[in-house]
């Protein structure tokens, strides 16, 4: 009796429990239900356009329909990291803030932890990237989004934290119509021309010992060597260690500063050493959109040689300031156009001047990886004082032209063919020169 | 003198032939595939592809446990369940005109998301007519019986009765429900029960799976190749000037 009074009160129990919560769990289904009947067709087009845009690398097109994917319901999760993918692929900041938002709608998405990670791994923020790959990985083992996010660590492995150097090694050769940049009237009898080939080896390397979000630093070192076919005391021996420390103060500025160290030898005599300090400021707007502002110090000092018997007049110093706007086109390239005035103080004020350049240039991509650069520059400089064997004061007028298109066979390997003019009209017809340089190069890169 | 004139209407059939081929003009595309989905073209089957063009008078189909997702030119969405078979019947649209587009379900299960054009979804027993609306679908012998249900989630849509027997018509609003029988009389619309429409929705729902590039098919950002300046112009910098009268050492005399 006892027994069956236990079991009444028992099941009595369990109904006063589950009666009570009936009504409750009968409404969550019908929310549920009328949940999942809410399907709003804009939306679905617009998410579907997306997807389809997306895999066919349209990514323009399928931001503008995740953004509409998006207005139609602002707090889609599907909506913002699509959105975040399409600005990624293309390149663009504001898949950042996408991205998380469609990571605070849903931590645990592995896809949206794993597109931050590529999107932080594509902007070279290695650390940043790593804890969200790590994340994706291990949300969802054993799947395509694990195996792509070991891939980029390991790949982070190799050239993000283990790999902090780079090096750049160019051969080539050019044709150069006035290697001496003289009339002739001075040339030693016997040389008909004052063009020649030469081959020209270039190497930079770099080492950054500082990479943060915030900080950046580097060690670099350059080193240039021409060896002409005739006019070998024209060779010429180029030795740049430099080191460059930039600041990220905020995602829309950057300083920098650099000190570098020039030594020069010509034809194997010592020609030239500079100190050169360079601050500078970086504002980046919007979509690439940047504004570079340089000034540069540079102490001269050059070295009377043989051939050279005059030019430790020319020791002195130069206050450089520059103004360059960069714009970017889509994904086509960029233009970037400045000016920049400069100031060159010498032992002997024949020498001095005051110069102002204007510059226009652009960087193109074409297709199948060609890359085509431009560059005009116009640059008026007015001396000080007479040159001593000249009638007028000195003033120049340079004007520049070159372009080169470049070919990338693959990371490693490129080739470059290039042509420079250079007018120089001066006042004094010893300074008055054109000169054309044509260039082919080879690089590789480490 | 017959022989070549053969050999020439052969050779003019065959060089027609791919031009027939590529004239045809791209009515949809494949956005997500789970399982296996077919495409039945010109009286081959072969597997369907991600992105993949579909064409008019196509046959897609899908396997057990598959579904596809598919986006047309007028913006409609249509994903098939699993085990289903539509025919691309009709499509006609001109972003200025509109159009009209039929798809013919065959068997399955269908969700419709339909775009800009008059739409139209056959099957062997009804004929629902729509534009801008959401549509679950289902036909397939039940019992010996050719049975179609239309679900209306968004919008609203016309059923006619196709079948000798089964004739009639019917507006369905959202929510609303027929199941038409082969042969048995047009039935009347109903309230849709939450199972069947849940049932037809998680059916036809899928996916999708954007495929996700691997660190050496990233082409932007630092880690990236960057093109430098070449060294054009020697890094000592020349004045005229600073030259004096002082023979240079030549290697080479170059003739006059």
């Amino acid at each position: 009796m006892r027994k069956q009074s236990t079991s009444f009160h028992a099941v009595r129990k369990y109904l006063f429990t589950v009666f009570p919560l009936l009504p409750c769990l009968l409404l969550i289904m019908g929310v549920h239900i009328l949940h999942a009947q809410n399907i709003d067709p804009s939306y679905e087009r617009a998410i579907t356009k997306a997807a389809l845009k997306i895999e066919n690398n349209d990514f323009e097109g399928a931001a503008a329909d995740a953004q509409e994917a998006l207005r139609i319901n602002p707090h889609d999760e599907r909506a913002a990291l699509y959105l975040g993918i399409a600005l990624s692929r293309s390149g663009k900041k504001e898949s950042e803030e996408a991205l998380k938002k469609a990571l605070s709608i849903n931590p645990q998405n592995p896809r949206s932890n794993l597109e931050l990670g590529i999107y932080y791994y594509n902007q070279g923020i290695f650390e940043g990237s790593k804890g969200y790959l790590e994340t994706a990985l291990r949300i969802a083992p054993n799947t395509e989004i694990a195996s792509k996010a070991q891939q980029y660590l390991n790949s982070i492995k190799t050239h993000g934290s283990v790999k902090p150097w780079s090096l750049n090694l160019s051969l080539g050769g050019q044709y150069d119509s006035n290697v001496v940049l003289n009339d002739g009237d001075s040339l030693p009898q016997g040389i008909s021309d004052k063009a020649d080939w030469r081959a020209v080896f270039t190497l930079r390397a770099k080492y950054n010992f500082l990479r943060s979000e915030k900080i950046e630093g580097a060690l670099g070192y350059s080193f240039y060597q021409s060896l002409h076919a005739s006019l070998s005391d024209f060779n010429v021996t180029d030795n740049l260690p430099e080191l460059t420390m930039a600041f990220h103060l905020a995602p829309w500025i950057t300083l920098k500063g650099m000190y570098a160290f020039d030594h020069a030898l010509v034809g194997g005599d010592a020609y030239s050493y500079s100190h050169i300090i360079s601050p500078s400021v970086v504002f980046s707007y919007w979509k690439g959109l940047a504004t570079t502002v340089d000034y540069k110090y540079k102490k001269n000092h050059y070295m009377d040689t043989d051939l050279f018997e005059d030019n430790s007049a020319r020791t002195g110093f130069n206050n450089f300031l520059g103004i360059t706007e960069t714009v970017p086109v889509g994904s086509y390239g960029s233009i970037r156009f400045g000016y920049a005035y400069d100031n060159e103080n010498t032992e002997e004020e024949y020498w001095s001047y005051s110069g102002n350049r204007y510059f226009l240039g652009m960087q193109w991509n074409l297709p199948v990886r060609f890359y085509l650069d431009l560059y005009g520059e116009y640059y008026d400089k007015n001396y000080k004082e007479r040159y001593p064997s000249a009638d007028r004061l000195r003033e120049d007028i340079m004007k520049t032209v070159s372009g080169s298109l470049t070919k990338v066979f693959s990371d490693r390997f490129s080739a470059s063919i290039g042509q420079l003019y250079i007018r120089n009209k001066s006042s004094d017809d010893i300074f008055d020169y054109d000169r054309a340089i044509t260039s082919l190069f080879f690089t590789v890169r480490f | 003198m017959k022989k070549t004139r053969f050999t020439f209407i052969l050779l003019g059939i065959l060089l027609l032939v791919p031009v027939s081929a590529l004239a045809a003009d791209t009515v949809g595309s494949f956005v997500a595939i789970r399982g296996k989905a077919n495409i039945e073209r010109e009286r081959t089957i072969r597997e369907a592809q991600l992105k993949e063009s579909i064409f008019l008078n196509d046959t897609v189909s899908t396997s057990a446990a598959s579904r596809a997702k598919m986006l047309f030119i007028d913006d409609s969405v249509l994903t098939l369940g699993e085990q289903s078979k539509a025919v691309i019947k009709e499509y006609v649209y001109s972003r200025d005109k509109g159009g009209k587009s039929i798809i013919n379900l065959l068997d399955g299960k269908m969700r419709a998301i339909v775009g800009k054009t008059k739409f139209e979804i056959h099957t062997p027993t009804a004929v629902a007519a729509a534009r801008g609306t959401v549509i679950l679908c289902e036909t397939g012998i039940v019992n010996g019986k050719q049975v179609t249900t239309f679900i209306c989630v968004e919008g609203e849509f016309t059923v006619t009765g196709t079948y000798p027997g089964s004739e009639g018509s019917a507006l369905l609003k959202p929510g609303m429900m027929i199941t038409i029988i082969a042969g048995e009389p047009f039935p009347t619309t109903f309230q849709a029960p939450a199972g069947n429409t849940e049932d037809l929705l998680n059916a036809t729902n899928i996916s999708y799976e954007l495929s996700i590039p691997g660190p050496a098919e990233i082409t932007l950002g630092p880690g990236q190749f960057v093109i430098e300046q070449m060294s054009i112009l020697p890094p000592a910098s020349f004045e005229p000037g600073a030259i004096g009268s002082t023979p240079v050492t030549i290697d080479i005399i170059f003739p006059k």
